[in-house]
């Protein structure tokens, strides 16, 4: 039991599975109170300032041989999960990921693709209903940890929510491929381009035309 | 000289000008006073300053010229400074001329090479200023506020040193300094005082920010609250288990059984009693805290609203001016009072009344005041008084502007209207003066004889009105024949805070001015009739109509109470509209901002904002909302009634324009508006082609040579791959060439128009050649 406790707070993971976060079960605890207190959990910390990052650390999930293509020849997606489908947006555009707050109506606005407006950090935003806007199968919309997205142009932030954000991914742009027939031939057809990205295919979409949409839809 | 390009970079640029803003108006509002008092140590100090200042403002950016002028007027004002100089109206109007030269260059950024010439003759005289050798002349122009004496002894009382080799010695004689100094005196201390609040820059965006983050800062106050809470419940647990332990030594000392259990017991009592007083102790640490946390967040909101106030003499520095240049057009003489100069009004507020005011002041001086023989000729003093004032008044901001001159002939007016047929000749004739008045905010109604350059540019008092009623304020005029007019303005002090009334309408928070509200009221359900299938109660003997807000506003039902309805009552003239909500939350004060400008026209929605407890509230539009209800009424419309207007433009044909130049663009629309089509816009080929793949078009109009994607290729993109590949495309160019236009048309425009033509009709006719009309 000693043996795998020590294992346990070598990884740091001990506050987490016996500590404040966990079962409380370490015997360190009654005497400390929390892990802020303990001193495993204090070196742990100053590991995570002290690490040494790996060069190639941005690139650890990416699309492989990322590395060896140059700059604009890359693409920095956060992909996100919108109903069934997994999306990827230019990271750039992307200002803010927060907890869903519930929209505000406007009045007289009933478009389908248009929620309301959310305020964050006492900014008020627009809101929209991506899956709506893109037309995604929304069946698979059981969501455990749904994130609100800002996604910026000049004009200022859009809201929606994401199902799901997984994470930050760089892709060379020579990996992208064209849309499935299917998709290309819909209209108006907001995806560029697919790139398979953890074991999943990603829909590239296309920036530009999705915040005109965006702007239409809340007019 | 080093040329415009070499001004450094557009930060300098943009640096320079603001510098140049505020020194060019310290020496024209020097100059003014100038000639209105005479020339004090302070005054001339000041001009003195502000022309250095200029001068090396000027040397920094490189631009000789101007380093030149301001160079000489330095020497001008240290001159005058030491007596050597008097500063005579030919003077000041030289010095007036360069200020004015120079600004107009800071502004516009004229190209100082071309005006060489200017340059060269404002030095000259300039620099004859300097020698003494600019008089008055003999009989002076009227000017506004110029004492007659300060003109006439205009002399220099030493030969300066640096002009010792100028052919005349000007004549000595003596400044009135002493007989009137101290009233300058005075006078300068204000400015000075005036001068010294320092005012920097800041965008409105920031401003906003700051309002944004102070209303967080107060939000997250009322969260240290429930921490708070939280201590004080586990005061009361605490309490709860001293009570169980309390308990248990009662059984224990009434067994006796164990002395070591007994001294036990009694340690995890006090041992509780401690943490209870910690408890108590920390509670009251976090409540102090709170109380200040929450005044800090509260002053912070506050003054990032009085961070938005300007004091009145921001706009006012241009009227002495004004006044000034166009009492000498006229040939009429005239002074300018001002008070309350320090009076604290809102940036919004203040842009609106710049405009109003420079209306009346323009008309006051073209038909109000009189010429000075008539004003002799009258018994009044040939100078004319016009007097700008403002003060706060019952929480609100008053204006006024008045004149000492002829005042408005009712008579004549009230025969104007007969004239016109604007009312009734009996009506007319029963009319009071104040009803009279009301006619001039009429639009175009004009009594000027001739459209002048003065006051008669096309703006009327009417616009004067809704301007001053877009602030959300009143105007009102009052005159007398022979003694003058004033008019009198009415403003709120800021529209960035209102006193509303927060109400739940479908389960979200919504406000409505209380200003605007009769009252408001609870109805029983078994208290409210229906007549013509529409639902009212009695209030006081007087019928209220009832409307459900979530319907008029086509929102989600609300959740209110079955049996009693909270009601908003609005009176219109005589009509009573009662909105039903779901409930009333409190009246509170809201920092008021635009709806988000992305969200186009909202009926009924007048502003946004965000609540004490951090929420979103919309402000509605009380009178749109009136009006709303008003022909929800009338008409028995219900939630067609939006969706109806869609309806009409939905059957107008739908055009596209696509120019980067907004000139051009704006110039298109309007032709094809006017010509009865609905047009939208887009600034360049990309936005183009996505507006033609979300939006169904009848026809794009688009300019050639654009940023990002050219019109030729969104041409070729919608022909290829577009949602209407046949959609008609109309390429305006300025490109006249055959080659030009061969290849638009290969590309597959339909028609191809030269840019020089569009302001005639072949644009038009290019269009109804395609589509036809504008109707489907």
């Amino acid at each position: 039991m000693s043996g795998d406790n020590s294992t346990l707070k070598a990884s740091g993971e001990c506050r987490n599975v016996i500590g404040i976060w966990g079962d409380r079960s370490c015997s360190e605890l009654r005497a400390l109170d929390h892990c802020h207190n303990c001193p495993v959990y204090t070196s742990l910390g100053r590991r995570v300032l002290d690490q040494v990052l790996e060069l190639d650390y941005h690139n650890r999930d990416d699309d492989k041989d990322t590395e060896a293509v140059a700059p604009d020849q890359r693409l920095s997606l956060l992909v996100l999960r919108i109903g069934s489908d997994w999306l990827g947006f230019d990271t750039a555009r992307i200002r803010e990921i927060v907890v869903p707050t519930e929209p505000h109506p406007v009045p007289h606005r009933l478009k389908p693709g248009f929620r309301g407006l959310v305020t964050v950090r006492g900014h008020i935003h627009p809101c929209v209903d991506l899956g709506v806007l893109l037309g995604c199968d929304s069946a698979q919309t059981i969501s455990a940890s749904p994130r609100m997205v800002l996604i910026s142009d000049d004009s200022g932030c859009f809201a929606f929510v994401a199902d799901e954000v997984d994470n930050l991914y760089v892709v060379a742009k020579s990996h992208i491929t064209a849309p499935p027939i299917s998709i290309r031939d819909a209209t108006p057809s907001y995806i560029t381009g697919m790139v398979r990205l953890a074991e999943r295919d990603t829909a590239i979409l296309d920036e530009e035309f999705l915040l005109h949409a965006l702007k239409d839809v809340c007019q | 000289m080093t040329d415009s390009s070499g001004f450094g970079d557009d930060m300098m640029l943009e640096m320079f000008r603001e510098e140049a803003e505020t020194q060019l108006g310290e020496l024209s509002d020097g100059l003014i006073a100038l000639e209105t008092s005479d020339s004090s140590d302070e005054l001339l100090e000041r001009l003195m300053r502000a022309a250095h200042s200029m001068k090396g403002a000027a040397r920094i950016m490189g631009i000789d010229p101007i380093v030149k002028l301001t160079h000489v007027a330095e020497d001008i004002f240290v001159a005058a400074q030491r007596a050597e100089l008097v500063l005579n109206p030919a003077i000041i109007d030289v010095l007036l001329e360069m200020t004015d030269f120079i600004k107009a260059f800071s502004e516009g950024g004229a190209d100082l090479e071309a005006q060489s010439e200017t340059v060269s003759s404002l030095h000259e005289q300039l620099s004859k200023a300097r020698a003494g050798e600019l008089q008055s002349e003999s009989t002076p122009p009227p000017a506004a506020a110029v004492e007659p004496e300060v003109q006439n002894t205009a002399v220099i009382t030493e030969p300066p040193e640096d002009s010792a080799n100028s052919p005349e010695t000007p004549p000595v004689a003596e400044t009135l300094e002493a007989s009137s100094e101290g009233a300058s005196r005075t006078t300068t201390t204000e400015q000075r005082t005036k001068g010294d609040v320092k005012s920097i820059r800041i965008t409105a965006d920031a401003v906003e920010r700051l309002a944004g983050l102070a209303g967080e800062a107060s939000v997250e106050s009322s969260r240290v609250e429930s921490i708070a809470d939280d201590l004080t419940e586990l005061r009361v647990m605490q309490r709860e288990l001293r009570k169980s332990l309390g308990g248990i030594r009662d059984i224990i000392d009434k067994q006796a059984t164990n002395p070591q259990l007994d001294a036990l017991l009694q340690a995890a009592l006090q041992q509780l009693d401690v943490c209870s007083q910690a408890i108590a102790d920390h509670e009251e640490r976090l409540d102090g805290f709170t109380r200040r946390f929450g005044s800090m967040a509260n002053r912070f909101s506050r003054e990032v609203v009085t961070g938005r106030m300007l004091p009145f003499s921001t706009i006012l520095r241009g009227y002495p001016r004004l006044v000034r240049d166009l009492s000498k057009d006229l040939g009429k003489r005239c002074r300018l009072v001002l008070r309350g100069e320090d009076t604290m009004i809102d940036r919004e507020i203040l842009d609106r009344l710049d405009s109003a005011l420079n209306h009346i002041a323009r008309n006051a001086l073209d038909h109000g005041i009189e010429a000075p023989d008539h004003r002799a000729a009258a018994g009044k003093p040939e100078e004319a008084t016009l007097t700008m004032e403002a003060f706060h008044q019952g929480g609100r901001l008053r204006v006024q502007i008045s004149d000492d001159g002829q005042g408005i002939d009712v008579e004549s007016l009230r025969k104007t209207i007969i004239d016109r047929g604007l009312e009734q000749e009996a009506i007319a004739k029963a009319l009071s003066q104040q009803e009279i008045f009301e006619f001039l905010f009429l639009p175009g109604f004009s009594t000027a004889r001739q459209i002048t350059e003065i006051s008669g540019r096309g703006v009327g008092l009417d616009a004067v009105r809704s301007m001053v009623q877009d602030a959300g304020g009143s105007i009102s005029l009052s005159s007398e024949r022979g003694i003058g007019t004033r008019f009198d303005l009415e403003l709120p002090l800021t529209r960035s805070v209102l006193r509303v009334l927060t109400v739940m309408i479908g389960g979200h928070m919504y406000a409505i001015e209380v200003a605007r509200i009769e009252y408001a009221t609870t109805v029983a359900l078994e208290n409210i009739n229906t007549l013509e299938s529409r639902a009212y109660f009695e209030h006081e003997g007087r019928r209220v109509a009832l409307i459900d807000a979530s319907e008029i506003l086509e929102l989600q039902d609300g959740t209110g109470d079955g049996q009693i309805l909270s009601v908003v009552v609005f009176k219109d003239d005589d009509r009573y509209y009662g909105l039903v909500v779901d409930r009333y939350l409190n009246e509170q004060r809201l920092l008021v901002r635009p709806l988000d400008h992305r969200l186009g026209d909202v009926p009924d929605v007048a502003a946004m904002s965000t609540s004490e407890d951090g929420s979103i509230v919309l402000i509605l539009d009380a009178d749109e909302l009136q009006r709303s209800m008003d022909s929800l009424i009338v008409s028995g419309r219900l939630r067609s009634r939006h969706h109806s207007g869609d309806r009409s433009q939905d059957s107008l044909k739908r055009l596209l324009v696509v120019d980067d130049s907004l000139t051009v663009r704006e110039a298109e629309r309007q032709l094809l508006e006017n010509a009865g089509y609905q047009v939208d816009v887009a600034v360049d080929g990309l936005e183009a082609w996505s507006a033609v793949r979300l939006s169904d078009y009848d026809l794009v109009v688009t300019d050639v040579d654009m940023p990002r994607m050219t019109g030729i290729e969104l041409v070729k993109r919608v022909r290829a791959e577009g949602p209407k590949r046949d959609l008609p495309m109309i390429i305006v160019s300025y490109k006249d060439r055959d080659e030009d236009r061969l290849l638009g048309l290969e590309a597959g425009a339909n028609h191809y128009v030269s840019k020089s033509s569009f302001s005639d009709s072949d644009l038009v006719d290019a269009v109804y050649e395609l589509i036809g009309g504008p109707q489907r």
